[in-house]
């Protein structure tokens, strides 16, 4: 276990490198000077070409790319990620800022798409083909098609500005309480939107598991079936939802740029829009940086927890 | 309610069973009775679809959604108490929960499915124990789950007890799936097709197994199988089935030295013997089962049979006693059995 785990870390080196060149590349290939975004129209209509090379050298900006690159990535290295182009704030320092906001949205919407959608499966798969399972399948196919900003949009006049249950926007400051009461409805409209897919795939598995064999020994074996379904149907069952939850963790963080400015919530999300806006590279790259280990962790820990559910996989 | 008689430990009476689909109704049993005796072996035999496994599942209230028990019942004699009406039942309820692989336990054709993959043997066994025998300490759980493999002739039980399904070969997991049934010691075990999906050498052990099991325990057993030559080595009355019906009922001798049914005798027939050489003359039985969906109106046997007449094709025969353990549903019991086999 230990072993595959060090080899998996191992491979992901070589990954990470041409992914993040691949992300530099693309910054590169952008149309437009990021020059354009530091310095404004005017004073920029009246400096001469030596002026403009000049400021390129201090920030950094000039030579070929793959020396610029490399030159991020020894930064990297060393634990510095860089400064911002803006306003020369160090990206580490505006990173510790903003992602425990996001982190914590995402997190929230995670669970609460994993607990909603595996119940409302299991439930789906036990009554299937009553009145309940059609009622979820039309439930979860409008949540699979309604576009998270309009969720959004109609979340906030209806239980904000309407009902006045849940303040608008921003992040709770005052305890444990304030945020928690804060949270709640750009983590509920996050989490709704993914529910669906987790809860279409938990129904499919778990009717799978309950048409095998070893759920016809449960029951002749006395056993109830709360039981049946819990021990035996669920239990099989969960292994491939567990896949399923496991990949969506970095698409959380992709996927709340969204509703984090809808909900003016203060997390990376319009933080990161703004900086491919203005091509600032080192904010870009740092984020960039983040999904992809995000993506290839999650995917390591998929492997150990299929190995875990599931006694007949060996890691190796 | 009839009572009961002598050593019958259940008896199923006229059971007619349905399954429904795409409103669609299969009538799949169509009145089948037979008695269960203690230590004995009840093999159920017949092709493909003629409803023995269902017969099985429907004793225990296993059938699947679609499916009723319309007419007919189930009765399971308990030592010195009055009989239960398992078809009365509610389905999964706490009553037939009760008896499942307490008093009747079952065992699937196909062991490489029938264990849980993702549990131990030895837990899935101390599963059973526990839901029936409440209180024991885990120590105990588990010396009976290692005892209970090791009944069954599976070496070092207290290693294998602690193995996952795809770590055991097909006759051990049938023998872990026998040693789960007979856990609880139950007074019957069904047994579907047991050795279907094993070879020859393994099945032969596992039919000793199960002999064993009936003359030490007196456990009566019930054996569902296609295979003539199983019923030959293990049956002490057979019944023979087609198409939802018992065609013909009685002890192994009396069925396989005096068959009356048609079909029975054209079964006969169709088998090689061994030791006879190889210019055997096979008879297979001539045309093709009929569509479940669009059955015969009277006999369902009747289009295939040398002495239908016009009364079977209008009327399915009743049971027709020949001894005091041995009856048919045939209206020609008797004709050209002189020359038969």
């Amino acid at each position: 276990m230990l072993n595959f785990i060090i080899r998996k870390l191992l491979g992901m080196i070589p990954m990470l490198l041409i992914i993040t060149l691949l992300i530099y590349a693309g910054i590169e290939l952008m149309p437009g000077d990021v020059i354009d975004f530091l310095i404004p129209m005017d004073q920029l209509a009246e400096m001469n070409p030596e002026q403009i090379a000049a400021f390129k050298a201090a920030k950094g900006l000039d030579g070929p790319m793959i020396t610029r690159y490399f030159s991020w990535l020894r930064g990297v290295c060393t634990g510095d990620l860089g400064y911002s182009l803006q306003n020369n704030m160090p990206v580490g320092v505006l990173m510790l800022q903003k992602l425990p906001a996001t982190i914590e949205l995402s997190l929230a919407a995670l669970i609460i798409s994993s607990v909603l959608g595996v119940a409302l499966g299991l439930i789906s798969a036990i009554r299937n083909g009553k009145l309940a399972d059609n009622v979820l399948t039309v439930a979860g196919m409008i949540g699979v098609a309604i576009p998270q900003f309009l969720f959004g949009v109609f979340c906030i006049i209806l239980f904000c500005l309407n009902l006045k249950w849940f303040p608008v926007g921003q992040r709770g400051t005052a305890g444990l309480l304030d945020e928690m009461h804060h949270l709640f409805l750009p983590a509920f409209v996050l989490g709704i939107s993914m529910t669906a897919g987790v809860m279409r795939y938990s129904r499919s598995s778990m009717l799978d598991s309950m048409n095998c064999d070893y759920v016809k020994t449960a029951r002749a074996k006395g056993l109830p079936e709360w039981k049946v379904n819990l021990f035996h149907g669920f239990r099989v069952a969960c292994t491939p939802v567990m896949v399923l939850i496991g990949f969506r963790l970095p698409m959380l963080i992709s996927g709340s740029i969204v509703i984090e400015n809808i909900f003016q919530w203060p997390g990376v999300g319009k933080w990161f829009t703004d900086a491919v806006k203005t091509q600032n590279t080192p904010i870009i790259m740092s984020v960039g940086l983040f999904m992809v280990l995000l993506v290839l962790l999650s995917s390591l820990l998929v492997d150990i927890m299929t190995a875990i559910l599931d006694p007949r996989v060996k890691l190796s | 309610m009839s009572e009961r008689t002598g050593d019958v430990v259940l008896s199923v009476k006229d059971l007619h069973v349905s399954f429904y689909t795409n409103r669609r109704c299969n009538r799949v049993l169509r009145g089948v009775s037979f008695d269960i005796r203690r230590g004995r072996t009840l093999c159920i035999v017949g092709e493909s679809g003629c409803g023995k496994s269902v017969t099985a599942n429907a004793i225990l209230r296993l059938l699947p959604e679609l499916s009723r028990i319309e007419q007919g019942s189930v009765t399971y004699w308990r030592e010195g108490e009055k009989g239960i009406r398992l078809d009365q039942l509610k389905k999964n309820g706490r009553e037939v929960r009760a008896l499942r692989g307490k008093d009747i336990a079952i065992i699937f054709q196909d062991p490489m499915t029938a264990l849980n993959p993702v549990y131990t043997v030895g837990k899935q066994i101390r599963e059973m124990i526990r839901q029936h025998k409440r209180g024991m300490r885990r120590k105990e759980l588990r010396h009976e789950s290692v005892q209970a493999l090791a009944a069954m002739g599976i070496p070092a039980a207290e290693i294998r007890d602690g193995e996952y399904p795809h770590q055991f070969s097909g006759g051990m997991r049938q023998r872990a799936m026998i040693a789960m049934a007979m856990s609880c010691d139950p007074k019957i075990l069904l047994a579907d097709e047991p050795t279907t999906a094993l070879d020859v050498t393994i099945s032969a052990q596992i039919f000793e197994l199960m002999n064993a099991l009936k003359r030490e325990h007196g456990t009566a057993i019930v054996m569902i199988t296609h295979n003539m030559g199983v019923v030959a080595e293990m049956a002490d009355d057979v019944a023979v089935m087609y198409m939802g019906n018992i065609v013909e009922y009685g002890s192994v001798e009396e069925v396989f030295v005096h068959p009356v049914h048609p079909y029975t005798r054209a079964l006969l027939r169709s088998i090689p013997v061994l030791g006879k050489g190889k210019d055997q003359q096979l008879e297979p039985i001539r045309g093709m089962t009929p569509d479940p969906f669009h059955r015969p109106k009277g006999c369902q046997f009747c289009p295939r049979c040398d002495f239908a007449t016009e009364r079977c094709e209008k009327e399915m025969p009743q049971e027709e006693w020949l001894s005091s353990g041995h009856y048919a549903r045939c209206f020609h019991i008797g004709e050209g059995s002189v020359n038969g086999k």
